[in-house]
Parts: C-alpha cells; structure tokens; sequence
C-alpha cells in the first residue's frame, strides 16, 4: 500500500466507468488513497441523474470517455456548469478529446494507483468550495 | 500516276549535255533549245559535275568516249550527287556492248551517233517522263515516311490517354505568367466537372478544400521556388456537389535558358478509396489499441481484486488464475463472432461446461432460454460473473454435492418498459446454505458490478436450500433480447 497523499484524503468522489470489473477496482484504489466514492455509474443517463442528485457535493469525478457506446460528453458539461472539477480516462489515445475538454487531465487505461493519486491531486485543490468527507467523529463538516 | 503536274511541269526541262566536241555539244544546245530544253552544255565532265552541284538537272545527256573522265564514270558520279537525275549515253556504232555496261551504272538508255533528232526527242522525252515518275516517287516515300510518322506519333498519344483514363489520372498545363490552363478531359472528371468542361486556374482553386488551401499555396511556392526535378503534393479538394475528394499529383516545373519558371506540367490522380482504406485502418489499429489497454485494466483489476479477497499467496495465484482463465473463455466466445458479441445462452454453457463435462454433471445443470444477443462488455462482464457464481456453487453450493442440482433459466418479460430479461440462477440439494459475513469479488461482481454496468439489477438471495440469483436486466444495446 502506498501512502495516502493528504490532499486527497476525504475528497468526494465520484466516477463514471461502465465496466464493472474496473469500476470494482477504480473504487477500491480511492478507498485506499482515502477518497470517498460517492458514487459508481455505468451509463450516461445514470450519472446524469447522480449529478442532478449530488449536484456540487461531488468534490471530484473521473470520467470514462467511452460508456457502453456513448461518449461521457453530456457528463462532462453538467459537471462543468457546477464548477464540479474532473478528469478524463481512455484507453483510447488522449488525442480522442473534443473541445473545449481538450486540456483535461486524461488518464490513460490501465491505470496505477499513483498515477490516479497524482491525476486527482490537481483536482482536489481546485474546486471553490472544498468538500470534505463528513467526519463524525472529529464532527468536522464540510468547509 | 498519270497526273505529272507538279514543279517540274511548271518550268522548262533542264538538260545538261557532256561530249569532248564543241561542234556537238553548241549543235544539241541549238536545237534542243528550239524544242523547249533549257539547255548546259560542257567539254569537261569535271566542270559537268560542278555544274550539277550548283543547280537541279533533270537529264543528262553524255559521250560516252571522252577523254579523262569517260561517260560511264560520269554518269555514276552524277548519280551519286543526285540519284534521281535520268542519264542518255550517246555512243557511236561499234560500242553497243559499252552503252549497255553503262547503262548497267544507271543511264536509262542510249543513243547512237550520229545522232538523228527523230531517235534524240523521244528518248529524251521518254527519259523526262522517267525523271518525273522518279521524283514523284520519291515525294510519295517522302511523304509516307512522314504519315507514318504522324500515325505513330497519335498513335502513342491515344496509348498514353487510355493508359491516363485508365488509372484515372488528368493532366493538367500552366502556364505561370499568363495563367493560361491547358488540361485533359480526364482532369475535369477528377474535379467533378464533366469531361468536356474547360476550366480557368480560379475555378480550379474554387476547388481547393479550405483546409488545405494555405498547404497547397507554400507547396507549390517551393516546387517553383526550389530547382528542377519532380515534385509530388497530395490535398483534398471539393466537388460542385459537395463532396470531398483527395487528389495526388506528380509534376514538373519548366523553365526558360535563365531558370525562371515558365509552365507548370502536373499529372494528377484520384486517391480517396486509397485514403478511405488508410483512415479505416487507423480507426481499427486504434480501436485494438483501445480493447488491448481495457483488457489489461481488467487483468489488473481481477488481480487487485482477487489480492483483497484472499488471505493466502498460494489461494490468490489459484483464484486469479481460475479468473483468468474465465476473462480469456470470455474472449475465445467473442471471437467466434468477430467480437460483436454473443449469446446469453452461450456465455452460461461456456461457463458450465467444466461441470457439466465432470461427469454426473449434465443430468443435474439444465439450461434454457430465449435468444439474448449480448454486446461484447456485457458478455465478459456476465461471462465472468457466471464463472464467480459457479465457483461458489462448486465450492460451498449445488456443485459441491453429487445430489445438488442447478437450474439457470431466463425469461423475456414484455409487459415492462422497456422490455426485461429475468434471468434465475437456483442452486438446490447442496449443503445448507451459510450466508457469506462479507462479500468476495465474485459477489460484488454480481451485484454491485452487473446493476452499474448493465442497468438493471441484482439480487442474491442466500436460502437455507441454496443460493438463488435473480437478474433483471434491461433491454438496451448491451443486452438485446430478439
């Protein structure tokens, strides 16, 4: 187990990864940096409405460009109008980005846990209001 | 042949008489003249000869016994000045044999002194007759010789055009200070213009794709620019309906005495299938790029996986190679249709087929159920669940006892919207059914990993008498019921 990088300690995250193999794993490797996966979806429509729901409570989300067929595009723009920052992964090469996402952090499949760590790292300072993992027992709650 | 107009007819014959007497020679030039020859006469062949140099005979009229040179030496270095000149060897009585021996070296005939004007004008007339048979002849070979030469020149001009319409390729001429166009009909094919269409260099740039319109300017800027030798360039261009088209050419820039560009020589020919093969090529190195890297995200996802839920080094290498094994089972299934998918059916037998081949098996596993088209995720993914279930059954469920049984049926339920695949997997007659403490890969996978990935859901229902899975999965692109 590598060390928990701080930053990401708490981040709330959310993914969008429509195998679920790789969904199992992406989930456990967040777990280990210390995220909180707020939510797993296997389809645009889902994730669209685990947006909808969650809305700016989502701290960070990565995004599988490809779902089931779909591209993850309309994802990507309910995100963005929340000021929600996220990432990009593919197993396709990182050209395959469209505007204006082009300058996206895009990680590249198959993955490590560091490479994910220092993916999400730059997303965890970035959103205007930071949001924790509600801890009980220090009774911290999200700042 | 009988029309003998031609120069000739237009002026007087011209003959050129030869003998050692002057007498001779000023009485033929006399009386010849009288008869419409334009007459020369000479006492020496070597002056003779000059004279032939100098201007165009058409007879000529020798002694054949002179001193020096005689006739017959003449008459062959006559002929070798002009071939087509008609000798007439004046001889007298007694040296027949001798006229005929010159008439051998090429004179037509012969006269015999003394000479009679009745004999000397016909044969003389006769010899002009000759003359002009000999020169026209030799305008017809002229003349044939340069048909021919026309014919086989068009002939390597049409060879060159079918060969050019044949691969499809225009030509096309510019020339680079007026901006005058010369091109093929092929050219304005490969435009989009019909064949026998002229166009202007501005309707040939219209064509330009507007992307490609900065490149083919700085390309043809250093193809004049830069010194001689071929250039290539290869671009798209727009049809007048609006498709796009790419073209390559092949080209050559000439130039005037100082190296300035003149003309613009270009061959072009259409490449769009060529680039239509090379695109899709890209995409499907691409799109095998993309299935190799998601394929080793699974492997390193059934490692991570399987390194959580198993407490021993020896059980992980066992658990991921059995899941292996399973993920490549999944891929042989896909390949058998060109990976674009498979059937619900075949991914479970595939899945069981150790069991049921184990023996007693194939009395207690039934399978059944309508026609599912799965898309090719959607097989790994159930491909691999099914193998997670039927590891726990042969381990603590149905197949672990020689008296269980296990039933995996589906079902289309159409009354609900969209249409539902209900898919039973029931275990009985195994051991009393524990219900796990926690959840292994193998049932997160079913649960949690078959409801995200496929919509629908998942549900295991531990029962005392055995485990009972119940899927309902939406029909979509990834599970088509037919």
């Amino acid at each position: 187990m590598s060390g928990v990088d701080p930053s990401l300690f708490g981040l709330r995250v959310f993914a969008v990864e429509d195998e679920a193999l790789i969904a199992l794993m992406l989930e456990v490797m967040l777990e280990e940096l210390g995220c909180k996966v707020v939510g797993v979806a296997g389809t645009v429509p889902r994730a669209l409405a685990q947006v909808e729901t969650m809305g700016s409570d989502i701290g960070a989300a990565i995004l599988d460009v490809n779902i089931g067929g779909e591209k993850v595009y309309p994802v990507a723009d309910a995100l963005a109008v929340r000021g929600v920052p996220f990432l990009f992964c593919t197993g396709y090469a990182a050209t395959g980005i469209i505007e204006p996402y082009r300058d996206r952090i895009v990680l590249d499949k198959p993955y490590s846990k560091t490479a994910l760590a220092n993916a999400l790292a730059p997303l965890a300072g970035k959103h205007p209001e930071r949001h924790w993992h509600r801890s009980p027992d220090t009774g911290r709650t999200k700042r | 042949m009988t029309d003998l107009s031609g120069p000739d007819t237009q002026r007087s014959p011209r003959i050129l008489i030869v003998d050692d007497e002057v007498a001779n020679v000023t009485a033929l030039q006399s009386t010849l003249s009288r008869h419409g020859y334009e007459t020369e006469g000479f006492v020496d062949p070597a002056e003779a000869l000059a004279s032939i140099e100098r201007g165009v005979f058409d007879l000529l009229l020798a002694d054949l016994m002179m001193p020096g040179m005689g006739g017959v030496e003449l008459m062959r270095e006559a002929l070798a000045r002009d071939p087509d000149l008609v000798g007439v060897i004046m001889t007298g009585e007694g040296t027949i044999a001798t006229a005929v021996d010159a008439m051998k070296t090429g004179a037509l005939d012969y006269i015999l002194k003394p000479l009679k004007l009745s004999v000397v004008l016909p044969v003389l007339s006769r010899a002009l007759t000759v003359r002009k048979l000999r020169i026209e002849n030799a305008e017809l070979a002229q003349s044939v010789r340069e048909r021919t030469a026309e014919l086989e020149v068009a002939r390597a001009e049409a060879k060159f055009r079918l060969a050019m319409d044949a691969a499809r390729m225009g030509e096309v001429a510019v020339d680079l200070r007026s901006e005058q166009v010369v091109h093929t009909p092929a050219f304005a094919k490969l435009l989009g213009y019909p064949a026998d269409r002229r166009l202007s260099l501005a309707e040939i740039r219209e064509c330009w794709h507007p992307d490609d319109r900065t490149r083919i300017i700085q390309e043809r800027d250093v193809a004049i620019a830069s010194g001689a030798g071929l250039f290539e360039t290869e671009y798209r261009i727009v049809w007048p309906d609006g498709t796009t088209k790419w073209l390559t050419g092949r080209g050559q820039i000439i130039r005037d005495a100082s190296g300035g560009a003149i003309e613009a020589n270009v061959i072009y020919m259409d490449i769009t299938e060529r680039k239509w093969v090379e695109e899709k090529q890209n995409l499907l190195l691409a799109e095998l790029n993309h299935r190799v890297k998601n394929t080793l995200a699974t492997v390193q996802s059934i490692a991570l996986l399987s390194r959580l839920d198993t407490p021993t080094p020896e059980l992980f290498s066992e658990r991921f190679e059995a899941r292996l094994g399973a993920l490549a089972g999944a891929h042989d299934l896909l390949t058998l249709a060109s990976w674009e998918g498979a059937s619900l059916a075949d991914a479970v037998s595939r899945t069981l087929a150790p069991y049921v081949r184990a023996g007693k098996g194939a009395k207690r596993i039934a399978i059944g159920g309508p026609i599912v088209q799965l898309s090719p995720n959607a097989a790994v993914t159930l491909h691999m669940a099914f193998h997670e279930l039927a590891t726990n059954a042969a381990k603590y469920g149905a197949l672990s006892t020689p008296e269980g049984r296990l039933d995996v049926r589906w079902s289309i339920d159409r009354t609900s919207a969209p249409v539902t695949v209900e898919f039973v997997w029931t275990e009985r007659g195994g051991p009393i059914v524990i219900p796990p403490r926690r959840r292994g890969l193998g049932l997160k996978l079913v649960e949690q990993g078959l409801e995200r990935e496929l919509d629908g859901t998942a549900t295991l229902r531990f029962e005392p008498e055995g485990l009972v899975c119940l899927l309902r999965l939406p029909a979509s692109a990834k599970v088509a019921p037919l």
